[in-house]
Formats: structure tokens, sequence, C-alpha cells
């Protein structure tokens, strides 16, 4: 009896191994994993449309599904999201093996192929996946728990009452009996699943993985090693190797190829037309001229041999310069109206003094080291695809859809991702790779996108102008508030030329802005996209949370008061705020009710962060601190950063602490990393990294000059705060995304500490000596 | 030096912040408080029909846009049929299904007219928030 | 012709143009997908092998040059895997998506090879070449030094 979902073919996958992925388990296997799942998480989402349960395809928590135990005691658990590096793989799996009591050194982990209807949603973005899974996948653990204490009890005909599953046996109390997970296997797999109120949760004071520091991940060994299986290294006898020259200007195409040259480069086998989409092109290719090769090097080579002559189309005059001055000039005039408090106009009049400033944040790639790649082949009707896919159901859609397929005929195998970041949410390179098959009779197809390809057809972070304007009373506190945000908007990938953000844009950090201050006013001018605007770690947090964070302080500076104090003043006392009340009706896809704003924790990581660096002690000549905070993905995090700046404007970041409140923890050590890891990134856009545009045409193709931040400019202590996240009963907060919006701010906060120069435009780069 | 200075202004602003001040009986006070439940009753509906992955988001909020839609989107944005659709949807409201924040906020601006004891300008908010709810679904 | 390369100890003839990199041969021909290609340009440093036991990026180097050359990849650094720093790797979980990691790991070798006690400038100065978009450079620093101070050699 083998596991149909983890014993399947790993589809002569050359360099996977056992071990790996796409592993299966050896024959005699058993499992828990028989029969159609329940569906009880369908019917709980006609229910409840908050949360994982407002996700397409909800949200499953049958064992059935999640776990196989073979007669050798092994535990395999199916991580059905995505890795990219947030250690999900190994999370998952100690929300399972936790509640299974499961020794963790015989759990294994294989990686689910995109199936929403069978694993619920898989779209692994958002910073969701244990915020949306972590109840269901405690129950699931549970629940086979529950199956192998009462095959246990069955075998020895006593009361299951009398039994206990602990640490991978199931004990008989009275009689000192005991029975490994593997015996009990194939007896609990033939159990129905227990009823939700026969399943008993573990008390988290028993927890043995979850909320440990000191869990290995799960693929230390094969990363550490280079046997990981990422999507650019996945192989298949007699594959080819392609690559796309692709428009250079975003709804751009061919007018004319001469592939002549390219079908003389030694391996080159064939030259490939992919149309262009259709504008708005949703997750379609940008189409262009394909050359498939015996290898990566020779398709390469065939590809720089085309001769082609492009039509660039509408965006061709897209350039950042000139475009900046539009958004400008978009700001400085009422825009849409999306949140009004008081009166603000009478408010402005009546102010003893007025600050504005505006900000500018440009287009930012998120070029994950590993770049777009995906291997595809199609055999008697079936398609199958092997990619580093943040969204596998989606891309299963998607390539269905393109190459003409029912979508049951198409598997779309998950592997590692060498970094996705948001860029990866896409599929456009794994249908091109499936277009690419299609061409080859449906012989395996590996595609990969090159460093220039990435940074030249991406889905760009957003552009945004951020105009600021206070109004602040007698004692230096701000009474009128007016933001104007104009960014070009996600929306532009799936309808013609929108001009607004929407609700998810608005409420990432703009409207729902939780300051204490009587008169609001917030409005969202046009702003049209001219490329592919798409969603990069954290979204339109980074630009709201970097003009608003920049100018608490500003008007900190101008009432002569000290940042930090004066941020906790605007967010006001501890309250929770229903962001419904401040018209944002999104608030992360959470119900209100369970995660309303709560100033109170977000006061808590700003004062910690200062506790931290030690915020108000001394400074030397050229040394400044800086603080922000900021809310966003229903959790709250602070950066306090501390810089020094020395002759001639280079600026290094010698210390950095950062405190999160993302509620209960289930691995600290990756929420730990994912902060490390947001502040180095964070630390990147601010610094140096920017994406600008002329004629059309991205200016930076490569890592020499789209410039992050390396280990030598790294700040050179970052000091992570987990705030206690309480009781495992209350709701988990995000953890991918919410570290990253608060770096930028409090980095250009803590400059003008040092030098009195304020950050208005994003890089910094060589402004402070301007 | 800041430490004494930061004397929080918090208790007074509180009250500022706090966004649903009961609007006194007046013809327009009374729409007001009207459309205020109108929008909590819709709020739930709201953020449901609003709360796809990133990845879905968008589509699912063009849906959500449509004009006096009433309907629950399922999975709109994995049947190539129904993204179209509501990318046609997102295309005709136009708006990015903004509705909510603008009814919202015009719905406040007319709190404080009525506050103020602009009759006419209240009227006028309220007339434009009632128009601005009627389009979020 | 074919030329010959000494990979990991082994010999391997290649029939193929000498002018193809390094880093391509390695990862199509020979299926040794452990050396990553992050940028082609010599700028990312995640193709770092070995070559006579220095660091070389493989993105930049043709097959002819690496002829009769002894070459060392990610998969030939320890027959165990047990490298010091692929331990100390494994004991802090410096990994996040873990793709440039082979690559960093090569590179740090390499410097432990010729300076076996080196200071936080010198780390730096090495890893420079290394980009890691996840931001795991605090725990790769970590790492080093904690193979430095046990003083364990491969």
């Amino acid at each position: 009896m083998i596991s149909r979902e983890i014993g399947r073919d790993a589809g002569g996958l050359a360099n996977v191994s056992r071990r790996g992925l796409v592993g299966g388990l050896g024959a005699g296997a058993l499992v828990l994993a028989l029969g159609l799942p329940r569906r009880s998480a369908a019917q709980g989402q006609a229910e409840k449309k908050f949360g994982a349960a407002g996700m397409p395809n909800g949200w499953r928590d049958d064992p059935r599904i999640f776990i196989a135990i073979a007669e050798d005691g092994t535990v395999t658990i199916t991580c059905h999201r995505q890795e990219m590096g947030q250690g999900v793989r190994t999370s998952i799996a100690m929300v399972i093996a936790d509640e299974l009591e499961a020794d963790w050194d015989r759990v294994r982990v294989v990686q689910a192929d995109g199936d929403e209807p069978r694993y619920g949603n898989q779209d692994t973005d958002g910073s969701r996946s244990l915020r949306h899974f972590f109840v269901p996948l405690r129950r699931a653990g549970a629940g086979a728990r529950v199956m192998l204490e009462q095959a246990a009890a069955a075998r020895w005909g006593v009361p299951v009452a009398e039994v206990r599953a602990t640490a991978h046996a199931v004990t008989h109390g009275p009689s000192g009996r005991s029975l490994g997970y593997g015996e009990l296997a194939r007896a609990a797999s033939e159990l129905p699943v227990p009823q939700p109120d026969a399943v008993r949760l573990k008390d988290p004071g028993q927890f043995r993985y979850i909320g440990r520091e000191d869990v290995g991940l799960v693929d230390n060994q094969d990363i550490t090693t280079g046997r990981a299986i990422y999507g650019i290294d996945a192989r298949i006898d007699g594959m080819y190797y392609a690559v796309v020259a692709r428009p250079p200007v975003y709804g751009g195409r061919v007018t004319s190829v001469d592939e002549a040259e390219a079908l003389k480069v030694p391996g080159v086998v064939r030259v490939v037309r992919i149309d262009p989409p259709s504008i708005p092109s949703e997750f379609q290719p940008v189409g262009g001229i394909a050359v498939i090769a015996r290898n990566t090097w020779a398709a390469m080579r065939g590809r720089e041999a085309l001769k082609i002559t492009w039509e660039d189309g509408p965006n061709a005059d897209y350039s950042s310069d000139t475009y900046r001055q539009k958004l400008q000039a978009a700001v400085r005039q009422p825009g849409k109206l999306v949140r009004s408090e008081g009166d603000l106009d009478r408010a402005m009049a009546g102010a003893a003094k007025r600050v504005e400033a505006e900000y500018y944040i440009p287009h930012l790639a998120q070029s994950p080291m590993e770049p777009p790649a995906a291997l595809v082949r199609i055999q008697g009707g079936r398609c199958e695809a092997w990619a580093c896919t943040q969204a596998p159901q989606v891309t299963r859609a998607r390539l269905a859809q393109r190459l003409g397929l029912p979508e049951e005929a198409v598997t779309v195998h998950v592997t590692l991702l060498g970094g996705g970041f948001g860029r990866k949410s896409k599929p456009d390179f794994v249908i091109e790779a499936g277009l690419c098959s299609q061409a080859m009779d449906g012989a395996p197809v590996k595609l990969t996108w090159t460093r220039e390809d990435d940074l030249s057809h991406g889905y760009y972070s957003t552009v945004s102008m951020e105009r600021l304007e206070a109004g602040l009373d007698g004692n230096g506190r701000p009474v009128a508030w007016l933001h104007r945000s104009a960014a070009p908007t996600i929306a532009a990938l799936f309808a013609p030329d929108p001009k607004h953000e929407m609700p998810i844009e608005l409420g990432m950090g703009f409207i729902n802005t939780p300051f204490a201050i009587p008169n609001i006013r917030m409005e969202n001018p046009e702003a049209a996209a001219h490329v592919r605007v798409g969603w990069y770690r954290s979204v339109s947090n980074i630009p709201h949370a970097f003009a608003i964070q920049s100018f608490v302080a500003e008007l900190a500076h101008a009432a002569g008061r000290d940042p930090k104090d004066y941020l906790l003043e605007l967010i006001g006392p501890a309250r929770t705020i229903d962001p419904t009340d401040l018209g944002d009706a999104w608030n992360h896809g959470e119900d209100p009710k369970l995660y309303p704003i709560d100033t109170g924790r977000l006061r808590r990581v700003i004062e910690t962060a200062a506790t931290g660096i030690g915020w108000g002690r001394p400074m030397p000549r050229g040394r400044g601190l800086g603080i922000a905070g900021h809310y966003s993905f229903v959790s709250y995090v602070a950066v306090a950063v501390e810089v020094e700046v020395g002759e001639g404007g280079a600026f290094s970041v010698p210390r950095v602490d950062i405190a999160v409140d993302c509620g209960p923890v289930v691995n600290p050590d990756r929420v730990r990393a994912q902060m490390e890891g947001a502040v180095v990134m964070g630390h990147g856009l601010a610094t140096s990294a920017e994406i600008s545009f002329k004629d059309g045409r991205a200016e930076q193709q490569n890592f020499d000059v789209y410039e992050l931040t390396r280990i030598a400019t790294t700040p050179r202590e970052i000091r992570v705060h987990i705030l206690p996240g309480g009781d495992y009963d209350r709701p988990l907060g995000g953890v991918g995304e919410p570290g990253l919006p608060p770096v930028a701010p409090a980095i250009a906060n803590a400059i003008f500490a040092a030098t009195g120069k304020r950050i208005r435009r994003l890089p910094i780069r060589d402004q402070i000596n301007a | 030096m800041m430490a004494s200075r930061f004397i929080i202004a918090a208790a007074g602003v509180l009250c500022a912040a706090l966004p649903a001040l009961p609007a006194l009986a007046s013809p327009c006070g009374d729409r007001i408080a009207a459309l205020e439940r109108r929008l909590e009753e819709g709020t739930a509906r709201a953020a449901a029909t609003s709360s796809g992955g990133q990845a879905v988001a968008a589509a699912r909020e063009g849906q959500a846009s449509q004009p006096g839609s009433r309907n629950e989107p399922t999975i709109p944005f994995q049947k190539p049929a129904q993204e179209a659709q509501a990318t046609r949807q997102a295309a005709e409201a136009g708006g990015g299904g903004t509705a909510f924040a603008e009814a919202r906020a015009t719905l406040n601006q007319a709190r404080t007219l009525d506050q103020q004891g602009n009759a006419s300008g209240c009227l006028e908010a309220i007339g434009q928030a009632e128009r601005r709810s009627a389009l979020q679904p | 012709m074919a030329t010959t390369v000494i990979l990991n100890g082994t010999e391997h003839r290649f029939d193929g143009d000498t002018e193809m990199p390094l880093l391509w041969y390695l990862r199509d021909e020979l299926g040794l997908t452990g050396t990553k290609f992050g940028c082609g340009i010599a700028q990312c440093g995640a193709c770092t092998v070995h070559i006579d036991g220095a660091p070389a990026l493989a993105c930049q180097t043709p097959v002819a040059v690496a002829e009769g050359r002894q070459i060392t990849t990610i998969e030939g650094l320890s027959p165990t895997g047990d490298h010091p720093l692929q331990v100390a790797w494994r004991e802090l979980n410096v990994a996040q998506c873990g793709y440039c990691q082979t690559g960093q790991i090569m590179r740090a070798a390499a410097l432990l090879q010729e300076n076996p006690r080196p200071s936080d400038a010198d780390i730096d100065d090495a890893m420079n070449g290394n980009l890691c978009r996840c931001g795991t450079y605090p725990r790769i620093r970590a790492a080093i030094k904690q193979v430095v101070s046990k003083g364990s050699r491969p």
C-alpha cells in the first residue's frame, strides 16, 4: 500500500535524491492516507470568509492529506506551502510533528504538488502560511495521533482513555505495554479520521518543537552539500535548454527576426516564437523569441546571434525622470479621497506651524538569487512541470489554459525556491517553458532566465511619490495631517489602465495608519502603469512606511521634540482600532474582530527597539540614531538604527535593533532569520537599489549596477527582539514581510540625526554629501 | 532632554481619533447613522471578497468592485472565464474597488459638516457617500 | 579534440566548445548543480568553485582554462558533507533559501585554507563578492568565526 500523494512517480527527475524533494516511500510503506479526504474545510468556507477560509480553496486539516507513516516508523509530512527561505518546510513539520508526538529524527518532509482542491490554498505570499495553517495543521497532527491511539487501544482491547501517544510510541499506562508508530500505522490507517471534537490539541506546555529555538532546518544537509534542488537545477534525461529574447519594452513585440546565425551556433536546435500577450498581460509571458539548445550556454549564444527588430509599443516613452515629475505634479493636486476625519482645511488654516515633504521611492526588482527557471515536458496528453513557483495552483491553471490542456492533465511539482519575494508568484516563466516543450513535441525543456532577463522583464515593485503635509499646534502637536500617495497599481496587470491604488494597496500602511490626529485627509491621485507592477516583499508598505515614518521624524524635528517620543505620541495610548473604521475593509484578509490594530502592541515594539539600541544615549559626532515602527501583515515591527557617517558622506550601520510582535511564535529561529534578512534587504533598498527606466527600458541589467547590500556593507550587528507571543490560542501574525517596511525610514532618520541631512528620495546613494 | 517635554497629549487626541462620534439628530444625521449601519453590515462582505492572496487579490477586487454586484466571487482567479470577467469588471469600475474607503471618508466628511451645523454641505456629502457605498459589494 | 578536466578528483573528458564557461559544463553536462548561476558576470559569487585550491568563478572560467587543473565543487568539498564550514552552517541555521550558500561555503573554505585566522575585515573582504538576497550575512560571519574559534581544519 503506497501513499499515492507521496509515493508518486518523481517523473524520472534525474537529480532528485530519495530523501530530497520528491521522495517516495519504499515498498511496504503504509500510510494514513486512504480514501478521499473529508471536506469539512469546504463547509467551513461557506460560513466564514476571513483568514484561511477567505482564500481560494480554503484550508484542510485532514491528517491523511499531510501525514503518512511507514511501517518502519518513518513519518512523512507533506508540505503544501512553498519553501523560499522563510523556513516553512521546517516550521510546518514542527507543527505537525509536535501534535503527532513524532520523534523529529524520524520525520521527513516532502513537497506537495500544486493541487489546491486537495491541500487548500497554496499561494505562498502575504506572510500567511503559519497564520492560516497553524491551527488546521495542529488538528491534522493531533488527528493522526488520536488514530494511532485508537489503533493501539483496539489492539490491546483497552479503553482509548488508558493509552497515550508520546514520542513516536503509544503506551498503555496500566500494563506498561508499548507499540511504536510503525507497528500501528497500518491499523491506524484503516480507522476513520476522528471527528474534530474527538481530537484534543496538546497543551502548549507540552510542546516538543513549537516555540523552540534550536530546530535545525530540514533542508540544511542538502543545502550545505549542494544537493538541494531548485527550479533551475531540475534535470531530466534528454532535456533541452532554452532562453528567450523578450521585447525590451513592456507591450512591445517582434516585427521581424532573422534566426539563421542563431541556428548555426553549435548546440542550438530550434528557434521558437512566443506570441505577445494582450494588455493587461496578467501572468502571461511578454512574448519574444525562444532559443532551444543542447545546453544553456549554446542557448545563450544562440540568442545573442538572433537579429530581431522590435516594435516598442505604447510604453516606449516611459522614463523614470519624467515619470517622477508626473507623480510629483499629481500629488500636488487633490486626488481621490480615501480617508477623511475632522475638518482638515480648518485645522490646517488654524495651525501654528505647517510642515510639508515629498518622498520618492523607485521601482525595485525582487531579484531572487535564483532567477526564474522551470522544466516542463508534455507526454501522452499530460504536462509535467518542475518549477520554483510560489503559486503552484495558479501555475497549473495558467499552464493548462495556455497549452490547451485540462487542468487535471497538468502536474506542477514544486522545487525549492532560491528566493521568491513575490516574483515567483507569477508563472510567466513556467508558461514559457511549457510553450517551448510544446514546440519540441513535448520533449522536456528547461527554460532559464538570465539576470539581465530578470531585471529587464520583471514584475517590479511600484514607483511612488508620497506627499505629506501637517499642521502643528502651538505645542508642536499635529492637529492636521494630509497624505497623498500616487503610485501605479498592481491592478494594471489585470485591468486596462487602472489609475488608482486598490484596497490591498491602500490598506498596506496608508489609510490604516493608526495615528491619534483629529483632522486627517488621505488622497490617492492618479498614476498610470507603464511596466508590469507586481508585489515585492511587503509591497506598498515600503513606500507608505518610508514616507510616514520619515515625516513623523521631520515633524518631531520641527516641534523640537524627540522623534521616538513624538512617534509614540502620534500613535497615542494603547487601544484597539477596527481597521474598517479607518476605511480599510481589507485588513490583510483577516477578521477585524480577531485582528484589530492594537496600538499598544505597536507602542511596545517601538519601546523595545528603542531600549535595545540605547535610545537617548549621547552620540559622538557623526553618529545618530533613528527609529521607525510599522504595522503590516497583522504584525508589529519597529526598527532602531545607529549610523555612522564618515568624511565625505559615506555611512555605515554599526547596529540595528529590530523588535517584532507577530503573536505566538512557532519557530523563533526563523522569525529571527526573517527579521535579520528584512534588515539586510531594507538596507539595500534604502541605500543603493533602484530600477529606473529610460525609453521604456530598464537601465539596470545586472548586479553591477543594481546594487544590493553585500557582507561588507551589511549592518555590523543586528539584534532581534521577539516580543512574547502569549497564549497559543491567540491569532498568529505574519513574519516574512513585516520586518521590511520600517528599515529604510529608520536608516533615513538616523542619517538625519547624525548629519542634519533629510533623505526624501530612495535610494540614498551619495545624497548625504550632496 | 526629551523625557520631560513629551507629556503625552494622548488623552487629548484620543477622543479626536475616534472616528465615529454620534451625529446629532437631524435629517442628515439620520442618513449618516443609516449609512454607518449599512457600511458596518457590508464590512464583512467587503473584506471577504477582497481577502485573496496577493496573487489573486487584484482580480478578486476587480470583481468586488463591480457596481451594484452582490455576488460573492468564489474562486475567480483560477477559472479563466471568471477571471476575464473580473478583469472586465475591474475595468468598468475603473476605481479598483475602493468604494468602501471612499464612502467611509465621505461619510466622515458629512458628519463633520453636520457637527458644524452645515446642513446643506452635510446633505451633499452624505449623498455622495451613499452613492459611493452603493458601489461597494 | 577532447579536453580533460579533473573534477573532485575524477578525470572527465569534454568534447564540446571549450569556450563554454565551466559553470554550464558542470551544471548541464555533468549534472553537478550545486554550483549556481546567479548573474553570469562575476558579480554574485554563486558559482564559486576552487581551481587548484584557489577560489574561482565558474561563470568566468572557460573550460579551456580549467583544463588539466584540479577543480573542486561543493559536491567535492568533503566526501561526507562534514567540512567544518558545512557543519557550522548547519549548526547556526545560516541558510534561508540556501541558493547562494554553496558559493558562500566554497568562498569561505578558500579563505580559511589561505588564512585560518581571518579578522572580521578579512572575512568581509573575502566574502564581499558573494551576494545573498535573503540577507544571511550576519550568520555567514558567525559561522566562519565559529569555525575559526574552534580551530577545526578540514
